[in-house]
């Protein structure tokens, strides 16, 4: 099964589930891992396998890393601004407006194929969905499991009362 | 596929973008969603800290202190370089470090300090025993904490100004190590 996303010199990635992609370089490089293997392996008709993403969150990842194709590539001076910037752009919105699994799929793709852009917006999106929550909603939210002891939350929410006063 | 399975590391990311977007207040409410969130979130706030990304209540903190350097910068005796060094978690104490502290031994000095600032948290007691390299500082909480603002006016007059801080917006227990130069 091959999947075809443009034109231009291409490379092919292989998902976990053995799905290949086959995707402009410029695109590919988006994510640090695969431009770092690019450079140094030349080109090459053999394909990257990505034993940590299956073919459901590649397609999603590329689908982003196509949308920011043209974006400067983020170098490690950039890393505070982008992540002062607590904005998401209305596109990247759109984009992780989906369910809980995938947008962590994609954070943990972002993670290990090292797109730190793609990762600041996962994170960004997740930390949204937090903001302003109790931690009996933020349980409910993502499906914690409370482990501490009745004693051991009044021991902390009286230990964090003072961050709590306004 | 749970939030709980991402790597720590980006866990605290998280964490650190709940500082920036909504406050430090947040981060202290994860603590009581379970156990690993308490054991992460300590260091998302050292971090937020480290990377000046305090605000509410923690950033009047730093204001706080920040009116000290103001006045001190004002009398002109020394400047106040406020850096967090850790977070103890055992002690639930933040530990700056206070560096570039230049000291007129001056009793004149610290008597106008103290009637100048009108303030009670023993702290010019610590900065002027001179005899220490490393001093500890413990803010204690208080509901309201006065302190006095002191200007010139168009004429170059000096004009005291006072105001109340609400200090129960600032955080309490902070550990302040002091590093005095001589």
């Amino acid at each position: 099964m091959t999947s075809e996303s443009s034109e231009g010199k291409k490379v092919t990635l292989k998902s976990c589930d053995d799905v290949e992609f086959k995707v402009e370089i410029p695109v590919a490089s988006r994510s640090i891992l695969l431009k770092n293997m690019i450079e140094d392996v030349g080109e090459t008709d053999q394909s990257i396998p990505l034993p940590n993403v299956n073919e459901k969150v590649l397609k999603k990842v590329l689908e982003w890393c196509q949308h920011h194709v043209n974006d400067p590539q983020p170098t490690n001076d950039d890393d505070d601004s982008r992540r002062r910037n607590t904005e998401i752009d209305d596109w990247d919105q759109r984009f992780l407006n989906v369910e809980q699994d995938m947008l962590f799929e994609i954070i943990l793709a972002a993670n290990y194929l090292d797109i730190k852009p793609l990762l600041d917006i996962g994170c960004k999106t997740v930390a949204n969905m937090i903001k302003g929550k109790s931690p009996e909603e933020i349980r409910n939210t993502f499906n914690i499991v409370n482990d501490f002891t009745p004693e051991e939350e009044e021991q902390i929410r009286k230990e964090n009362e003072w961050a709590e006063d306004r | 596929m749970s939030l709980l399975l991402l790597p720590n590391e980006t866990l605290l990311n998280v964490f650190l973008k709940l500082i920036e977007m909504g406050g430090i207040r947040d981060v202290f409410r994860v603590q009581r969603v379970c156990k690993l969130w308490r054991s992460l979130s300590p260091a998302a706030i050292v971090d937020a800290f480290k990377e000046g990304k305090l605000r509410d209540g923690w950033k009047s903190s730093v204001t706080l202190q920040d009116h000290y350097k103001e006045n001190y910068s004002f009398i002109g005796c020394f400047n106040i370089d406020i850096k967090l060094k850790s977070y103890d978690e055992e002690r639930k104490m933040v530990q700056f470090e206070l560096e570039d502290i230049i000291i007129i031994k001056n009793e004149a000095m610290k008597r106008h300090l103290n009637t100048f600032m009108n303030v009670d948290l023993n702290i010019f007691d610590h900065i002027f025993n001179t005899g220490c390299k490393e001093i500890e500082i413990i803010l204690i909480k208080k509901d309201k904490l006065r302190y006095k603002k002191c200007y010139k006016n168009e004429s170059g007059k000096q004009v005291k100004v006072e105001n109340t801080l609400t200090y129960s917006q600032a955080p309490v227990n902070a550990l302040i190590k002091v590093l005095l130069t001589n």
